[in-house]
Formats: structure tokens, sequence, C-alpha cells
């Protein structure tokens, strides 16, 4: 398309995330929210643009988690790529027990059961998960 | 650091001759280039096939230097010399010459292409003489831009200061191949050259950020990990714009029908959508609102209301309000927030008429025109 918003994040789910570091009953420019818009886009760019630039020296085409985790850290940010790790190991895990369930599920029943356990244990919560400081801001958020 | 304190001493010498002899100032590069060579190779000791092939390199390129540099009668010379560089540097790089097309050769391509040829050319086992020759058109070529001049000046400090990035970058590309080891070997030469007519400033971990085109601020250091991403971004958002993806202007709205379907829901006194829970505050404020809507259209923020309905829901995120609904409330957010400005005035004024009707404190405000406003929301 030739509109460039598409390109960009949604704003609604940029501002809810600003909101959630804030007081209550703080407010957020709607110029504030475009600014951080277009600044967390050029920061997905700027590590995405590093991860394919080194699959594209390995001869790959597909970018995984793993090359993410390497362009955060050869880009110099250590915290971020320890984050994101975390939660990469997370992610398989809980792919893995449902990947697990469903296969040794074989009654309807127990496929039903299955299906809701499984999907509560993918459930992650990412803030916590992604958090720089775990040991100091550990409490757990609702994840919306 | 005994290799790197020597090519801090050669270059100080250079500054004082650089004004007057740009050809000694090349013949001093040369040396820097070996020196630069003799340190990679120390720290590259690991790799054997990489430590035996560097000394064969060093030697060449020591070599066949002194006899380049007598050989060059002048100035047209050279720019033969780079108009082959840039037909070698077509034939062998076809994604990197089209990507020097399309960027109509910025400052940052300029400074990527003569880097390019001596990494491809000495991959094969080039003639001795050749190499050096390949080699001076660049150096001349860099002393006739003063940009690329500046932008040479960006490596100095992290070569300088950064040695252990120094020795990972060495590492990174000894595993990649010999090509790679001679890019690392041109960007020494060039930095050694021009770091001390500039006095360039050694910061830890800090690399030079040449100049946008746009901006006309002064130098930016940069984080040296970072550099070439901030590069390589640059270059993507100057190919994007150049093919009309991004465009600066944002529009008030995403969807035009959600817009039409905004436009034709009905709106209390204050410009704000009706709630659907008040039933009895409806009917009359409708008879308030119609004509209003009639003469023109009175736009106002979004309504505060809570209610369940997928229409209200939608725009429900008021510009600066904490209270937050559905996820799409973003689309009609931008409408609101463009087309506040030149409502507000009406909307204050409706608002003033009212009374009691809005109840927001924020709309309180004395007027002294209270005559005027009255006009502009007739009108």
């Amino acid at each position: 398309m030739t509109n460039g918003q598409d390109n960009l994040l949604p704003i609604a789910n940029v501002g809810r995330i600003m909101k959630d570091g804030l007081p209550p009953q703080a407010k957020i420019s709607k110029r504030a929210k475009e600014t951080i818009q277009e600044c967390a886009t050029e920061f997905i760019s700027f590590v995405t643009g590093e991860a394919s630039e080194r699959c594209r020296r390995e001869r790959r085409k597909t970018v995984n988690g793993d090359d993410v985790c390497h362009a955060m850290r050869s880009l110099g940010l250590d915290h971020y790529a320890d984050a994101m790790h975390r939660y990469l190991q997370r992610y398989r895990e809980g792919e893995e027990l449902a990947a697990s369930l469903n296969s040794s599920s074989s009654a309807a029943a127990a496929a039903a059961a299955a299906g809701s356990r499984g999907g509560g244990a993918i459930q992650i919560d990412v803030r916590a998960e992604l958090s720089i400081f775990r040991s100091g801001n550990n409490q757990g958020r609702p994840n919306n | 650091f005994a290799f790197l304190g020597c090519g801090f001493k050669l270059p100080s010498f250079s500054s004082l001759s650089w004004k007057n002899f740009p050809f000694l100032q090349a013949a001093l590069s040369f040396q820097d280039h070996g020196h630069g060579l003799q340190a990679i190779t120390g720290r590259g000791g690991n790799g054997g096939a990489a430590a035996h092939a560097l000394p064969w390199w060093a030697g060449a390129g020591a070599g066949a230097g002194s006899q380049t540099l007598l050989g060059t009668g002048g100035g047209e010379e050279s720019f033969c010399q780079l108009s082959n560089t840039i037909m070698e540097d077509t034939r062998i790089l076809q994604n990197h010459h089209h990507q020097i097309l399309a960027a109509g050769r910025q400052l940052q391509q300029r400074h990527h292409f003569p880097a390019m040829p001596p990494e491809r050319h000495h991959h094969p086992p080039p003639p001795a003489p050749g190499s050096p020759a390949m080699k001076f058109p660049i150096i001349s070529g860099d002393s006739d831009l003063g940009k690329d001049l500046k932008f040479h000046e960006s490596s100095a400090p992290t070569i300088a200061a950064y040695s252990p990035l120094q020795e990972y970058q060495g590492h990174f590309e000894l595993a990649l191949g010999h090509s790679m080891v001679c890019t690392n070997f041109c960007n020494s030469e060039q930095s050694y050259g021009v770091y001390s007519p500039y006095g360039a400033q050694t910061m830890a971990g800090r690399m030079l950020l040449p100049p946008a085109i746009a901006t006309d601020v002064g130098p930016i250091y940069v984080n040296a990990k970072q550099f070439n991403g901030i590069i390589r971004r640059r270059l993507a958002r100057a190919k994007a714009e150049r093919e009309h993806r991004v465009s600066r202007s944002r529009k008030p709205y995403l969807h035009e029908s959600r817009h039409r379907h905004a436009m034709r829901r009905a709106r209390g006194s204050g410009g704000r959508f009706l709630n659907t829970k008040n039933a009895s505050s409806a009917a009359a404020a409708a008879a308030d609102a119609a004509p209003v809507s009639s003469g023109g259209g009175d736009h106002g923020a979004s309504n505060k209301s809570s209610s369940a309905s997928e229409a209200t829901r939608v725009y429900d995120d008021d510009d600066d309000m904490g209270a937050g609904g559905g996820g799409d409330g973003g689309d009609f957010h931008h409408a609101m927030g463009h087309l506040r400005s030149p409502a507000f005035f009406p909307s204050l004024a409706a608002m003033m008429d009212g009374g009691g009707g809005g109840g927001e404190g924020k709309w309180a405000t004395a007027t002294p025109h209270h005559g005027c406003r009255v006009d502009l929301l007739k009108v």
C-alpha cells in the first residue's frame, strides 16, 4: 500500500504500553504517542536489519529467534539479548509442552482437557519475563 | 599496543607534510598500512592459514608500494586507474554496483565503493605491481573529497582506543576469509592517514558517525558495535523514501468507512458521542445536536462511555485521557486528534451553552466573549 502508516506499529497499543509505565492520572499527548511509535518501529527495523544481515552472510533465508538474540548482542544491547534469550527458552518450552499434550491425547474428552491445559501452559507473562531487572521487579503484571 | 603506538607517531609526522605534499602523505599511508598489517598478523597468530597468507601479502604490499609511487606521474593517471577500479567493481560486484547506482553515490556509498575492489582483486593471486596500483587511486580519490576524509576519520578512534574491538573484528573477519581481512587493512590505512590533520578525539567504544545530508548538526559519536547497523538503516530509509513507501505526513484516519460511520453518529453537547446507556438524555441531546450536524458538523473528542458494544468501543479512546478502550480506537484517534484544533472553540461554546450537560471540569473555563462563540457555532 502507498499508506506510510501501515509500516508503523498500531498507535493504540503503543499508547496502552506507555500508559502502563506511568501513574494512573498521567496524560499522554498524541505527539508523544506518535514519537514513541516511530522510535519503536525504527528500533525493530534496526535489530531486524542486523539479524537479516547475518542470515545473508550465512546464505540462509529464514530469520529465527537465535538470530535476533545474536543481533542484539552484536549491537551491544546485552540486557535486551539476555531478556530475549530467557523469553525464547520459555516460549520453546511452552511449544514442546503443547505438542506433547496433543500427541498423547486420544479420546475427545482428554483432547478437550489437554487443549485447555495446554493453552494455560503456553500463556507467558511477557512483561515479567522480559524485565531486565528480574530480582527487583519480580511482581507479576496482568498480561493484556 | 606497541604497534598502535608506532602507528600514532607516523600520522603526527604526516600532518606536517599533509598540507604541502599529498603524495608524501600517500607514501606514509602505505607505511602505516604495513604497520597495521603487522599488528593484525600478530593478533591473528592462532589461525595457521591466515598467518601463513598475511606475511606474503605484507611483503608484496611493502615492496611494490614504493615502485608505484615512483612510477606515478600525475593526477590524470590516478583518474584512469580510478575509472578502471569502477569498471572492475561493476564486473565483480553486481549487487553492490546496483546498490551504488540506487543510492546515487552518497557519502556512505562512496566509502564502501573504494574499499571493495582491493577485497575482490586480492582474493585470486594478483600480480605484485598491480595491487598497490589499485590501492593508490583510493588514497588520491579520498584526498580530493573533504567529506571522505571526515568519514575515514571515523574509524581512527576505534582503532586507536578500542583494541579489543579491533581484535574481535579481526578474529571475525579472519574466520570469513582473506578478502575481508584486506578490507580491514584498507580501512586501517585510510584512518591512519587522515587521523592527525583533524585531531580526532579518542573515546572508548565510540565511533564518529558521518553527518547525514539532511541534518546540520556536528559530528555524532555512536557505539562502535552499532555503526554498521546505523549506516545500513540510513540506506534503507533513503531507499524507502525514494520509492515513496514512507510518507512523512500522517493521515487523520486510516479507514474511510470508519471515518464516515463516526461522522454519522449522534453527538451530544460538547461534541462527544452520545452514550447508549443514557436513554433519557439521548432524545433531548439529539434534538440539540440536529441543527449542529446540519450546519456543517461539529467535531469533538471521543466519548468516554464504557459501553460493551463494538461500534461504541472502537472510538472510545480519547487523545489525552487515560481511559482505554478497544485496540481499534487508534484509527479514529487520528481523526479526532487532527480535527480537534479547529473544533476547539465551537466545542467550548457548545459546552458553555449546555451548562451541566458535559460535567467536565476541563471545559469549565470562563470565556470572556460568550456571544462570539455562539455566532461561530451557529455559522
